[in-house]
């Protein structure tokens, strides 16, 4: 197989020699490619549950990376799917994440009255299963 | 518009014709630039919370992963992940939040009784992505 292709390498390393590990950039290894990215949010009193929906249309199930922010708390968050109440802090509770071939969803519970919790998303075209 | 930006497809797929899914990378598409890489460890002594601090000063809040691990590694369900191990419900959980300077990660240990999760002290060790891109 020929041997082409584009390789960066970190100051400091020669990129003929580098590993991957020494390398910022290359070719042979796949990055994870945002084609979605945005806001959602949803509102509503402590223990309602809430839902909302992000449409990507890709016909295969892809990566996703969440945050989220409540208005009744300071910080921004990971969604990473389950957890307890943040020390210090109020809002919803974590948000259940979830993804098909078509869609992303976004689900939980309120903890605060007039609660507005902010949902950053973003989708890659890198897709979960191959 | 104009048509220009950089494509490299994956090996097999023609560059003209490839979608995002066969491109190793696109130019139209951003992907998440490393800004720093670390690990910490966090030694539990009782139920609480203990966390680690981690000082960006980016002035805005920044995308960022972790996962945890727990020492012993040996035990059964115990692994590097988010959770790091199965456990008895309610015993344990992580956390992460952040501000526009700080990225907080913090093990929880909120073990009804003391140690039904593990025998204090043990130690947790965490590892974080940071990156360069905006949440917002």
């Amino acid at each position: 197989m020929a041997d082409y292709g584009l390789k960066i390498s970190k100051s400091g390393y020669d990129v003929k020699t580098a590993t991957p590990v020494q390398l910022i950039f290359s070719s042979a290894f796949n990055t994870f490619k945002i084609v979605l990215s945005g806001s959602t949010s949803v509102s509503g009193d402590a223990y309602d549950s809430f839902s909302t929906e992000v449409t990507h249309d890709l016909n295969y199930v892809p990566l996703w990376l969440v945050f989220y922010k409540s208005s009744a708390g300071t910080y921004y968050k990971w969604a990473h799917g389950y957890g307890d109440f943040l020390p210090g802090d109020n809002g919803c509770s974590y948000p259940t994440i979830r993804v098909d071939t078509s869609e992303l969803y976004i689900s939980g519970m309120f903890y605060e009255d007039d609660e507005t919790v902010y949902f950053y998303y973003n989708i890659f075209a890198n897709q979960i299963e191959t | 518009m104009a048509n220009y930006g950089i494509k490299i497809s994956e090996a097999g797929y023609d560059i003209a014709t490839a979608n995002a899914r066969q491109l190793v990378l696109s130019s139209q598409y951003p992907f998440l630039k490393a800004y720093n890489q670390g690990s910490f460890s966090l030694t539990i002594t009782g139920a609480g919370t203990y966390t680690q601090e981690i000082t960006h000063n980016f002035g805005y809040p920044i995308k960022f992963v972790h996962y945890f691990q727990i020492d012993p590694t040996t035990s059964g369900g115990r692994h590097l992940g988010i959770f790091a191990a199965d456990s008895p419900s309610g015993t344990i959980c992580c956390e992460s939040w952040e501000d526009s300077n700080k990225v907080y990660i913090a093990w929880e240990d909120t073990s009804s009784s003391p140690g039904a999760f593990e025998t204090y002290p043990y130690t947790v060790y965490g590892y974080y992505y940071l990156f360069y891109d905006s949440i917002t």
